[in-house]
């Protein structure tokens, strides 16, 4: 049955200006099978999606659909021959229904009128078939990030996909919404529809695909059965070399307390009170929505704070102020990059250094020399990939944003705790490794960290110490090597 | 070899983006003045900056309020405010110096009131300006009985009438303003923040800048800025009137944004704003030597308008794809 | 909560930006409520001093909806109609449009709604009108409009603006005659509107009659405006530098233009201006105060008001108006001007013996 393959690509080439996106790659799909699609940013796996999914067209090479020519063009005749694609940013309108928005392509309808009972019918069977409760006339705009995801879902399986494209699904979602997607893969691959899976978080890859595509620059690496490799073995063929300790802790004598927080209260957090000392990495665990980032936001004051205290090296942190918490040496770096990290119409030098201008102010003016000395010792110490520090942060890597607002904060003096929110959100393997690095070597020049963190292998391998948060509260303290998976799981749900 | 020639690519797109409005600028002057004789003339030429001093005095308050983010549209009304108190005050105690500090008190007060209602009442600038707009009108007509007050000190006309080395009072300041506001947003700390601050807001506050407090400075410093321009115009107008600057806010808007300030922050320069202000002004100019219609004159500057702004859309685009290209690898 | 003080702070801001909406287009009601009490006190002497011009039980009541009160001319048409009204004892009711005929519409209703015997109206757009003529008459409220007939009111009281405007160009041809001057007109006109057109018109015929040396340089348009016409004659004073002579069709628009020619370096003494107006103190200033202005069309705002009252009063009673009650103008120099006008303190009085003495 070798050649009845559900898709084919083979032998492809994709050329834009001064680069070659695609340099041969081959990749199969076959019928109720979960094929994750793994590698680097950069490595070609968002090029190899789009001209599946008819957005980009293909130089070179060949490209088959249940054997014959595919013939796609635009994204409109993939959707035709049953492709649908899930990307990490949802696509649904947030101010129309579900059931508008599932069926706004193709609502049923006798001589142009509408036949909605059927539309809320047949919208509520494929609901309850994900696992969505909800009423069809919900508009999506108002379901969390996760339910979103299964309307996207609904949507493709009502186009009568066969093949369901997921581009970072679980990124957003918290574990039991993971779980639920997982069983929701398991049960469309049950019905023979194919599906790509594209993730970084590779424990996930392993435990969902069936086969795994390895890319790098453009390359096809190989393609293998999931149940022969290893974490270690993927990693090393994605990076192309083995990649010695992915989580570097050593941890270190702890000093002072930096900072303390006592009773915090805020309209999503109650009560927290706990301390962190230089050289430690404090790591707060639970899931989304469980008051993480607001207890971040109202340590730096922004947000409102109902009662509490937050001291850093004996002195009050004022509760309406970030400026004034960044003086004293308190840096936040948000999880959501995009929106509330970087700014995206600026270069990484301006996004570096905005935190601690004050430095390079020489009288009145920005010492422009010594701001770019800085940045390019930046640069260079957390090895930021850049053709020029004169370069649109919008144009970096996810890994290479995340280092540049790292540095944002590690460049001022008087930083003494940094809190560091999903540090490896959407970041590839290889970077992911460099920020671990970078935070502990940081530990050992006396900075206090806090990580707040969804992942469990990296907050376990990586704090001294981990709180666990639950529904805006404090529900555990684990020491390093105390703390499990399971663990930490239980206190959160 | 690649870092290279992406340096160069990024410059050349900045150089590109005030280049399209040199290339009008100096199209339309070259029309204008093989149409008319009097164009190119340097009583022209003084003119022409002379009249567009004051909207560039002006123009510079909204360009810093654009990158914020934010809007002030209740500069014209403001004119009018300005130009009442300061005549009165003029009058009064027969001292220009008086009179001065009269308008650009009239300002601050102003800038303050839109501050403290868009960064401590969290209400859409536009909104709050348009309110003010009405308040700061209503206030000039009531204080005026709708009459315009005359000026009684000669000296004062001076000012937006008078020339130093041959160049126009008004033309002096303006261009000092612009200079010492370019090296503002371009070499200091509070030039960096207002970009970053209109680039993202919440990114920013994150990031440990005083937001709300920088979003008042540029309030009041916007409302001294249009006091200023204010003051000047009512020289020009040897009387402070209840009436004058009507209309004035959008054609601030319309030639700023002309010039390339983007209305959602954090985007744009200063050099292209004047530019754009320019622009606006020369057609102005050129209509009115040309004898033309004056039922044409707004026709010609609305397609001016949609025109420059298509172009620079155009643009954008263009330069968004070539970075695609060779960024996505 | 912050959604609810956001919420709070919003309502109230809209309350207050309203209230100011309506303090504007009631900016003068405060200051005329006072000056109606002070009238209505001279009133009440007058009633005792005059005997009984009013004898019957109740007042008659005017609702006046104005076009656009921002204006001096206008101030001074209503000072001159407050006083009228104040001497025969009746009331009036004043509205501002602000330039907007639907206003004017909703005002013109809302007074009748409150009872009103008659109507007077300035009209924004005479064509929006009619239909309040209509349900004006059907409610038997007579109604007489100010400057555009509308038709079907019982009179309309205003200039003969191409008259007036003739009156200016003769007055200028003479000059030009008699100073052995060869006119270069600038023309700051406001070609929007129809009266301002037919001045132009008229200022143009005159001129011509008199057979003085002229050539019209260039005409402009000012749109009423001090502003606009600074900018757009400084323009055209740059293309035509050998301008001597500025015709304006308001006093705004000639002083705009004199302000141009003075900053643009040019010889003062050489200029001759001739405005139309006289619409109040800011045409009186130019006026007395030597400045290029020979002569001034005057068009009598106080006694176009007084005129407007005393035809409202003649048509509620039922007498027959003429079509069009044309109030007098005539050309005031600075001579002259005292023969008009009398000052009292800060103030000058219109003198209604002498206009009538036009006539």
């Amino acid at each position: 049955m070798e050649g009845e393959f559900l898709l084919e690509v083979k032998g492809v080439h994709k050329h834009f200006p001064g680069v070659h996106a695609l340099n041969g790659v081959n990749f199969q799909l076959r019928r109720g099978e979960v094929h994750a699609l793994v590698g680097e940013n950069g490595a070609g796996k968002s090029t190899l999606i789009k001209i599946i999914s008819g957005v980009h067209n293909i130089d070179n090479g060949e490209y088959l659909i249940e054997g014959k020519p595919a013939n796609i063009r635009t994204p409109h005749e993939a959707i035709e021959k049953g492709i649908s694609v899930i990307y990490q940013e949802l696509t649904l309108i947030p101010h129309m229904s579900i059931a508008e928005n599932i069926f706004f392509s193709h609502l049923p309808n006798t001589r142009g009128k509408v036949n909605w009972k059927e539309v809320y019918e047949k919208t509520r069977e494929l609901m309850s078939y994900v696992g969505l409760d909800e009423n069809p006339r919900t508009k999506v705009g108002y379901l969390p990030v996760a339910k979103q995801q299964l309307v996207e879902i609904i949507k493709a399986l009502s186009a009568n996909a066969k093949i369901i494209i997921m581009d970072e699904p679980t990124s957003a979602l918290s574990n039991n919404e993971i779980e639920n997607l997982c069983r929701i893969i398991k049960e469309l691959k049950s019905k023979g529809i194919g599906i790509i899976y594209i993730s970084h978080k590779l424990d996930e890859i392993l435990e969902l695909s069936d086969r795994i595509t390895v890319l790098r620059d453009g390359q096809y690496i190989d393609t293998v059965e999931t149940a022969d490799v290893t974490q270690d073995k993927l990693v090393s063929m994605m990076v192309g070399r083995e990649l010695k300790d992915m989580y570097p802790r050593q941890a270190c004598e702890p000093g002072e307390v930096v900072l303390e927080v006592k009773g915090l209260t805020t309209e999503k957090v109650y009560d927290v009170s706990f301390n962190v000392r230089a050289g430690e990495i404090v790591g707060f665990s639970g899931l989304m929505g469980a008051g993480r980032t607001e207890l971040a936001r109202a340590i730096i004051g922004a947000d409102k704070r109902i009662s509490g205290q937050v001291i850093v090296n004996g002195k009050a942190v004022p509760a309406d102020a970030t400026d004034k918490a960044l003086e004293m040496g308190i840096g936040y770096v948000p999880e959501d990059r995009k929106n509330h990290g970087i700014f995206a119409q600026c270069c990484i030098r301006k996004n570096m250094t905005i935190s601690a201008l004050k430095q390079f102010k020489n009288t009145v003016k920005i010492n422009r020399s010594n701001e770019t000395l800085s940045v390019n010792k930046m640069v260079e110490d957390l090895h930021i990939k850049t053709p020029s520090i004169e370069q649109l942060i919008s144009k970096l890597s996810g890994g290479n944003q995340q280092k540049v607002i790292l540095a944002r904060f590690l460049m001022m003096n008087g930083i003494k705790v940094l809190i560091i929110d999903e540090p490896t959100r959407g970041i590839d393997v290889g970077a992911k490794a460099e920020i671990y690095n970078i935070l502990d070597q940081l530990t050992h020049q006396g900075l206090a960290v806090v990580m707040i963190s969804s992942e469990m292998p990296e907050i376990l391998s990586m704090c001294d110490r981990i709180y666990v948060m639950k529904k805006g509260r404090v529900t555990a303290e684990f020491k390093r090597g105390e703390a499990t998976q399971e663990k930490l799981l239980s206190k959160a749900i | 070899m690649e870092k290279t020639s992406k340096g160069h690519f990024f410059k050349s797109i900045t150089r590109f983006e005030q280049a399209a409005l040199v290339i009008a600028l100096l199209a339309i002057c070259i029309v204008f003045s093989i149409l008319s004789s009097s164009f190119m003339t340097v009583l022209n030429i003084t003119n022409v900056l002379r009249q567009v001093s004051l909207m560039v005095i002006a123009g510079i308050g909204m360009v810093l309020l654009l990158l914020l983010g934010e809007i002030d549209i209740s500069v014209g009304s403001l004119q009018a405010a300005v130009g009442i108190a300061s005549v009165t005050v003029l009058n009064a105690t027969g001292s220009i110096i008086l009179a001065l500090l009269a308008a650009l008190a009239t300002g601050v007060v102003s800038g303050l009131l839109n501050g403290i209602i868009v960064t401590k009442g969290g209400v859409n600038s536009f909104i709050a300006t348009l309110g003010t707009m009405a308040i700061i009108r209503g206030i000039g007509m009531v204080v005026t009985k709708a009459v315009s007050i005359p000026v009684r000190v000669p000296e004062f006309a001076e000012i937006g009438a008078g020339q130093l080395f041959g160049i126009p009072v008004p033309v002096i300041i303006s261009a000092a303003l612009v200079i010492f506001f370019y090296f503002v947003l371009n070499h200091t700390i509070f030039g960096r923040q207002i970009y970053a601050i209109g680039g993202n807001s919440e990114a920013a506050k994150l990031a440990g800048l005083p937001v709300q407090k920088i979003k008042l400075q540029v309030f009041v410093l916007a409302g001294v800025l249009f006091a200023l321009s204010a003051f000047i115009l009512a020289s020009r107008l040897d009387a402070g009137q209840p009436i004058a600057g009507q209309g004035f806010e959008m054609q601030v808007i319309a030639a700023v944004i002309l010039g390339g300030v983007s209305m959602s922050g954090g985007n744009g320069t200063l050099s292209g704003a004047l530019l754009g202000m320019l622009i606006l002004g020369v057609i102005q100019n050129g209509l009115v030597l040309l004898n033309v219609s004056s039922f044409y004159h707004d026709i010609v500057r609305g397609a001016v308008i949609i025109l420059a702004v298509y172009l620079d859309e155009r643009r954008k685009k263009n330069a968004a794809k070539q970075l695609l290209r060779s960024s996505n690898k | 909560m912050a959604k609810k003080v956001l919420a709070i702070l919003l309502l109230m801001f809209f309350v207050l930006s309203m209230a100011v909406g309506c303090a504007q287009k009631e900016t003068n009601q405060p200051a005329n409520q006072t000056s109606k009490t002070d009238e209505t006190s001279k009133a009440d002497e007058t009633a005792k001093t005059d005997g009984a011009e009013q004898t019957s039980g109740k007042k008659i009541k005017i609702g006046y909806v104005c076009n656009f009160m921002n204006a001096e001319w206008y101030q001074n048409v209503i000072k001159g109609a407050k006083h009228k009204a104040a001497q025969l004892g009746v009331d009036i009711d004043v509205a501002d449009a602000n330039n907007d005929s639907a206003q004017q519409v909703s005002f013109a209703e809302n007074l009748m709604a409150q009872g009103i015997d008659v109507l007077a109206l300035t009209p924004v757009d005479a064509k929006t009108l009619k239909p309040v003529i209509e349900s004006a008459k059907a409610k038997g409220i007579a109604v007489v409009t100010e400057s555009n007939p509308v038709g079907g009111e019982a009179t309309t009281v205003g200039a003969d603006n191409k008259a007036a405007g003739k009156m200016a160009g003769l007055w200028m041809g003479e000059y030009a005659k008699k100073n052995n001057m060869e006119l270069k007109l600038l023309i700051v006109g406001f070609p929007n509107f129809e009266d301002c057109r037919l001045r132009v018109e008229g200022f143009k015929e005159g001129l011509e009659e008199t057979g003085a040396k002229y050539t019209i340089k260039q005409e402009v348009d000012s749109q009423g405006l001090k502003e606009k016409a600074l900018a757009v004659s400084t323009d055209a004073l740059t293309a035509n530098p050998d301008i001597n002579a500025i015709f304006g069709i308001n006093d705004d628009s000639t002083q705009g233009a004199i302000q141009a020619y003075k900053s643009s370096g040019l010889d003062m003494s050489k200029l001759v201006a001739v405005g139309f107006g006289l619409e109040g103190s800011v045409g009186r200033e130019a006026l007395l105060n030597n400045t290029p202005i020979k002569a001034e069309l005057a068009m009598f705002p106080e006694y176009v008001g007084a005129l407007l009252v005393e035809s409202c009063v003649k048509a509620y009673n039922g007498e027959k108006l003429p079509e069009r009650l044309v109030t007098p103008t005539t050309m005031i120099t600075p001579d002259t001007y005292k023969d008009f006008y009398k000052q009292e303190g800060n103030d000058w009085m219109l003198d209604f013996s002498a206009v009538e003495a036009i006539k």
